[in-house]
Formats: C-alpha cells, structure tokens, sequence
C-alpha cells in the first residue's frame, strides 16, 4: 500500500532504532529500565517529601507541584507520548513496588508470580474505569495543582493502589486498568512516532513452540515472548509482544519481549506519527469517550487556570459548595455527555450522507479517533501556554525544594520571569493546525475505510472535516483570540 | 457532483465574507484610560479591549491585598497593594489577544489569576482560520481529486 | 547462583538509597545547615492561617542567633523587629514559599515586638509577635 500521512510519509515506512549499536543489548539488560525507575524513585522521594514539608499552601513555589504539573506533566503531553509513545510508563516509579512484590525481586527473573493472581473481571477490561478515575481525578484540579499535599495523596494513592492491585491481580492490571494517567498516554500514544513490534512476522510464525518444547523437555504452549522464559518475564502488560496488528495504547515499553525472545525478533521502530489510529482493530467506545473527555477537560482547563473568568476559579476552588458542585456537573455533562453529542450529530450526518450499511454506532466510533491528534495538539496548546509562563518557578524550587532556605544551585532567588510569553499563541496555532492537518488525514483514511465506495467515503467525510476544523477555529479562537 | 461544486463554492463565499468582516477597520487611534481592579484570583473587567494605535494607559487597582499586572508580548508590569494604585501607559502597536497575569504571589490560585488584553483587529485570529479553512478545502478536494 | 543473588542485593541497596537514604540525607542536611549557628525557625502566616508561628520567641542577652522565617504561605510577609532596628534600613521582605536568614546577637534585655512590614492580607496590621530576651 502506498498510504502515506499527509501526503509525506509513507504508512509502513519504518526504522529499527535497535540496529544502532549497542542499542539492542542495552534493552536486553535487566538494568534496564531499572536504573532509570531508581533514578526516577528518587525523584519521587523528593516529592512525595515536598508535598508534606514543603511549605502549607504555597502552592506555585513548591517542588512537588511544579515538577508533577508544571514538569512532569507537560514533558509528557509535549515530549514523552507524543515522540516514544509510553516510554514514561517503563520508567515510572509507582507501580515499581506492586511489580516488585509479584516478582520477590528486583532483577532475577521468576516466571511464578506471587500474589493471588487473579484475572481481571472481563466487563472491566476497557477504558471505562480509568475514564471515570481520570474525571473523578480533574474534580480536584484546583486543590491538586495548588495544595502540596493533594498531590501527596494522589501519588500515594496511585503507589498504595498499584501494590494492593499487584498482590490480587495479574501482572500490571493497575496499569492497564485503573491508572488515572494511563488512559490519555494510552490513547495519545497512537499518535507516537515510535513503536514495539516484531521485526519479521515470518520469524514469530516459525518460532515453533513445540519443537523447542519438545527439546527442552516441557510442554510449552506459547511463545517465549507471551509465556516468559528464564531471561524475562510474560509481557507484564497482557499484550501479545509478536503481533503485528496491535495498538501502542496497550504496551507499556517494558522492553520484557526485548530480554524474552530467543530470536532477537523484537524492534524498537520510529514510525510515521499518528500510523495507528488507521489500525481498524479494536476499535471501541470506551477508547471514543477517552478522546472526547480529554478534549473537553483540555477546554476546561484552559478556562479555569487560563481564563479570565474569576467565578470558574472559585468554583473551582471550592470557594463555596454549590460553586463547587455546578463546576462538577457542568464539566462532567459537558465532557460526558454534550461534546460526544455534537460529535453524534455530526457522524449521523455522515451515516446518512455517505449511506453506508454498516451500523451507525461503528461510524461514530470510527471517526472519533479523528479527534486523537487534535486532542493531543490542545493539550499541547495548553501546556506551552502553562510552561513558558510558569517554568521559571522551576528553577527556584530545584534549589530549595522544600521551602527550608537552602540554596543547592544557587538559584534560589531566581524571580518568577514569564519567557517568550509573546510567541506563545503563534506556536499553540501552529500546533493546532498541524494537529487539524494529522486529523483530517486520518479522517480521510478513516472514511475510506468505513465506506464501502470513494463517493460514499466523500459524502461521509464532508460533516466530520467540517467538525474537525469548526473545532481547531474554536480552540484557536479560545486560545488566542 | 455537480450539485456539490456548487453548494462548496457558496459556502466559500459565505466563510470568507463573513470572515472579512472581523477586520472591519477600528476607528481611528485615540488615548483611553482604563481601570482595572485586581481581587483574589481575578480581575475586573476581566478582559479590556482596544484598537490598535491607541494610547492606553491602565491604573491597576488592588481590592484585597498585593496583587501584580504583568502584559505577555508588551512585557510590562506593574502592582498595586490596597491604597496604592500602579500605572502602565503604552501605545498598543501589537495586535491580537495578551494574556495579563498577576505578576505577585497572593494566593493559592495566583497562577490562574488571568485576564486578557485584545488589541483590535486580530490578524493572527483572521489568518489562523483562513489556514484552517485552506485546510479543509483541501483536504476535501484531494479526496474529490483522488477519487477520479 | 551466588552472583545472582548479590546483585539482588546491590539492586535493593539501591533502592533503599534512592528512598529512605533521600529522606535522611535531607534531614541530615538540613541539621548540618542549622548547627552552624543556634537557629530559630519561625513561620509566617497571614492572621487567617494562623499568624507568626511561635508568636514568642525567647533569647537571651549576648547569645548569638539565626532567626529563620520561612514563608510557607501564599502571599509575601516581611520581617521586622522596630525596637531593636531589625529589619529598618533594610527592608526584609519574604515572598512566598522562600526564606529569611537573620542573625543576631541581642544586647538590650526586654520584651519587643516584631511584625510584618508587607501588606498581606486585609488584618496585615494585627500581623505582629514578640521577641522576649531576658539576661544571661
Ligand atoms: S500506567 Fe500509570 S502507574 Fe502504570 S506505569 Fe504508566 S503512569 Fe505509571
Ligand atoms: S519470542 Fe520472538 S520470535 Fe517468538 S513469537 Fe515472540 S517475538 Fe516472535
Ligand atoms: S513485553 Fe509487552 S508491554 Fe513490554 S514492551 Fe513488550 S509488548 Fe510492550
Ligand atoms: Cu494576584
Ligand atoms: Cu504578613
């Protein structure tokens, strides 16, 4: 097929970053990622520890919420998922103990895993839950980028979750399905311009089980990658590591298959950005209604912390009960119920338009992951208009983090500067209207696929470009005009 | 398809028409004064507006306690305490949309305490829809194109 | 198997640095920044959060001090003792989430007030503690 997004990159075009030196037997190594989860616990000490001594109410000058909302937060929306997908998840220090406490190491490799193990409830095997957790999660944005210690208690909740998760469930289910800031990196990260794959399918077909099995002595009935072996375990995350046909959403970048699989068939790919969301495989609701709440909370929170009105910030704020109360049930009926319902109108157009056969539930669910790029860009939006303004506090709070008067680097009477706050509405357009480019294409591909003929596919595209672009002018507007 | 030709061309017609009119011409450069009153965490009027030329000068006024005006783009700044007021005057050259931001921490939201500064006509504004509208008709016409 | 075993254990020291080693070491840290000199931590916070804390604080005549205030509030506070001429010629001003260091060796005995010298909320004025130093 010679599909190519926006016209530039070929849809299978691919590179194996694995075949650079060294690269492979780096991602082989079980100190890899651990180092880089050590490393990163010991971030996470500092600001578990900043959340509870640094400082009552100061919220803008303490480090654990400049480096969870101000650092860590945008890193992920402007760098991590949209360039390596769901790297931050191998590296991510919180689930670390759960994972720790199933394996009763840290390094050696013991395919039987303690705890109960148990599989996770099949009606909960989606999105749904982590939708809810994340909207439940935004309720508190006021007090969680404001107040040190709701940050606290969110982190620990997130560790103290993973663990009592990890002991009565299989592998990473907390992950997979409950994680509060998995969702959108699973669903963003279709975006990503990397990717975990095999490299030869041929390899995987021929990897037979049984006459390895066979010569081993044991009745194997899986693949290493997918059973585990001695020199890695299962894929943590329930994924099948060789299949060819599968979405970033899933894979949380252990690099397990990496250390598992006996042929070295295991890539680490650059890829042409956005080559998933054409992937017509599992696609689903809970996936659709990921895409419009994080849109809408995107909307939302520009008007709270970037927004002129001073009775959304009460609200908010929690300055009064009912004000608190309207900011839930207007942010979760918009989120929930509104935004998807404009976006239904508009799919039923296209059902109608393009008189397909297919029912009109897979037109919506089809043409929803259009809004993933554009999604992915308001975040994005969002952040820059938060770091560029903001990000100099960080360089005070590295050097005092905990509000006690030190001075590690000297910086800490760094003044709060606003930088390049000028050019930032240029680059949140510019990042918009690449985001509409990446949507309409894909909306493109989408309709070609979904319809059965090319007159039918453009009759039906016509209503979702129209929302595509009314959207990106109203975010435009919203943002910089 | 014939049909369809048509309909898009009129409706091309329409969007870049009415999307003219946001340049409608200010009327001519003159001085204003402008009271902003600062309280925790937003200010009053919560968005100021002006054309292009004029001369502005902002008396900021705090109601509670200190508060800070600080003009994205202009990078100007002032603040005021209750009984002090602050002053800027500048000549609004730059057009589009100025985020204004408290420039004194003073409370638990000082970082969303924001309002906006819109310098009339919003040429950014104007040409960022007219990129996104090129957009769309193309993305469209490739697809009508393709299909030959 | 002994190899493996060792780095186990080398892995779980690692850990444990990255943790409670953290913890400690900047608990470690900040006493060895406090026994260079006898130091009393004060906070300031405006009336509505509780005010100075301690709102007395005791010293005595000739012994050599730091005052360290630490604005763990939302708002700037500053710091002055009139009577002794702490905080006159120049201005302590502490912004929000950062910290003054003051050293003093008091030699006048009594009871004085100190306030704060920004305003920082609508009971700013009521803003004030006391600085007792009796003799040695
Ligand atoms: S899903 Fe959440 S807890 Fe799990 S690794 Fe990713 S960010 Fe960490
Ligand atoms: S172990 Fe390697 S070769 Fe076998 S199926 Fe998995 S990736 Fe393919
Ligand atoms: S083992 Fe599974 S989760 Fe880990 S990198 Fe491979 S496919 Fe992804
Ligand atoms: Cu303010
Ligand atoms: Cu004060």
């Amino acid at each position: 097929m010679k599909d190519k997004i926006l016209g530039i990159f070929p849809l299978d075009w691919r590179y194996d970053i694995t075949s650079l030196p060294y690269v492979r037997s780096v991602l082989k190594s079980r100190w890899v990622p651990f180092l880089i989860i050590v490393f990163n616990l010991f971030f996470f000490t500092i600001i578990l520890m900043a959340g509870v001594v640094g400082g009552v109410s100061a919220g803008n000058y303490n480090f654990a919420i400049m480096f969870v909302w101000i650092l860590w937060w945008v890193m992920l929306m402007l760098v991590f998922v949209p360039f390596f997908s769901r790297i931050w998840c191998s590296t991510c220090p919180l689930p670390a103990f759960g994972e720790w406490i199933q394996r009763l190491g840290f390094l050696k490799v013991r395919n039987k895993l303690f705890g109960l193990n148990r599989k996770w409830p099949k009606q909960l095997k989606n999105m749904w839950l982590m939708n809810f957790l994340f909207l439940g999660t935004t309720y508190t944005t006021g007090f969680l980028t404001t107040r040190p210690i709701a940050t606290f208690i969110l982190l620990m909740a997130i560790i103290l979750g993973s663990v009592v998760l990890s002991t009565v469930f299989e592998r990473r289910s907390f992950c997979l399905y409950c994680c509060p800031v998995s969702g959108f990196q699973g669903l963003y990260s279709n975006i990503a311009m990397t990717e975990i794959r095999c490299k030869d399918p041929e390899v995987c077909r021929n990897h037979n089980v049984s006459t390895r099995a066979k010569a081993l002595g044991c009745d194997y009935q899986q693949r290493d990658c997918v059973r585990g072996n001695e020199n890695g375990y299962a894929c943590p995350w329930l994924e099948v590591p060789f299949n060819q046909n599968r979405r970033n959403t899933y894979c949380g970048m252990c690099f397990e298959c990496f250390k598992t699989c006996p042929y070295d068939n295991m890539a680490f790919n650059l890829r042409p950005p956005a080559t998933d969301l054409v992937l017509d495989k599992k696609r689903g609701l809970d996936e659709a209604w990921k895409a419009f709440m994080m849109l809408g909370i995107a909307i939302f929170f520009f008007l709270i912390m970037q927004g002129p009105f001073g009775f959304l910030k009460d609200w908010a704020n929690a300055k009064t009960l009912a004000g608190y109360l309207s900011y839930i049930s207007v942010h979760s009926t918009f989120n929930l119920l509104i935004f998807p319902g404009i976006f239904f109108v508009f799919s039923y157009a296209s059902h109608a338009l393009g008189r397909t056969e297919l029912p009109l539930k897979r037109v919506f669910i089809n043409f929803s992951y259009t809004l993933v790029p554009l999604g992915l860009m308001a975040w994005i939006a969002f952040s820059v208009g938060i770091i560029f303004a903001n990000g100099s506090y960080l360089i005070h709070v590295i050097s005092d983090p905990f509000g006690w008067g030190w001075n590690l680097l000297g910086t800490a009477n760094f003044p709060w500067t606003p930088f390049m706050t000028g050019m930032v509405p240029y680059m949140q357009i510019g990042g918009l209207l690449l985001g509409l480019a990446l949507s309409l294409d894909i909306g493109f591909k989408i309709a070609r696929q979904t319809f059965k003929n090319r007159d039918e596919a453009v009759m039906g595209f016509y209503p979702i470009a129209a929302f595509l672009t009314v959207t990106t002018m109203f975010l435009m507007w919203l943002f910089t005009g | 398809m014939k049909n369809g030709k048509l309909i898009l061309l009129i409706i091309i017609f329409v969007l870049l028409t009415s999307l003219s009119l946001t340049l409608a011409q200010p009327e001519a450069p003159r001085e204003r004064e402008i009271t902003i009153e600062a309280y925790k965490f937003a200010y009053n009027p919560e968005i100021i507006e002006v054309n292009q030329g004029d001369k502005v000068t902002i008396r900021f006024i705090s109601t509670d306690v200190h508060h800070g005006l600080y003009i994205d783009g202009y990078e100007l700044k002032t603040d005021a305490i209750p009984g002090h007021e602050g002053e800027i005057t500048f000549v609004a050259n730059k057009t589009g949309k100025f985020t204004m931001r408290c420039s004194v921490t003073c409370g638990a939201f000082h970082p969303y305490m924001i309002s906006y500064l819109k310098v009339k006509p919003d040429y950014r504004l104007f040409g960022s829809i007219l990129l996104a509208l090129i957009l769309f008709l193309s993305s469209i016409v490739l697809m009508v194109r393709k299909e030959r | 198997m002994q190899k493996k075993q060792i780095v186990e254990i080398i892995a779980g020291l690692m850990i444990i640095t990255a943790t409670a080693g953290a913890i400690a070491g900047t608990f470690l840290y900040e006493d060895m920044l406090n026994n260079e000199r006898k130091t009393i931590v004060i906070l300031a916070l405006a009336l509505e959060f509780g005010n100075w804390s301690p709102p007395e604080i005791k010293l005595v005549e000739g012994e050599p001090v730091r005052l360290k205030i630490r604005n763990t509030d939302t708002v700037t506070h500053g710091f002055a003792v009139p009577e002794l001429g702490i905080g006159i010629d120049e201005p302590v001003e502490i912004k929000a989430g950062h910290v003054a260091k003051i050293d003093i060796t008091p030699t006048k005995k009594g009871t004085f007030l100190y306030v704060c010298t920004v305003w920082c909320s609508k009971q700013h004025p009521k803003m004030v503690g006391r600085i007792i130093i009796s003799e040695k």
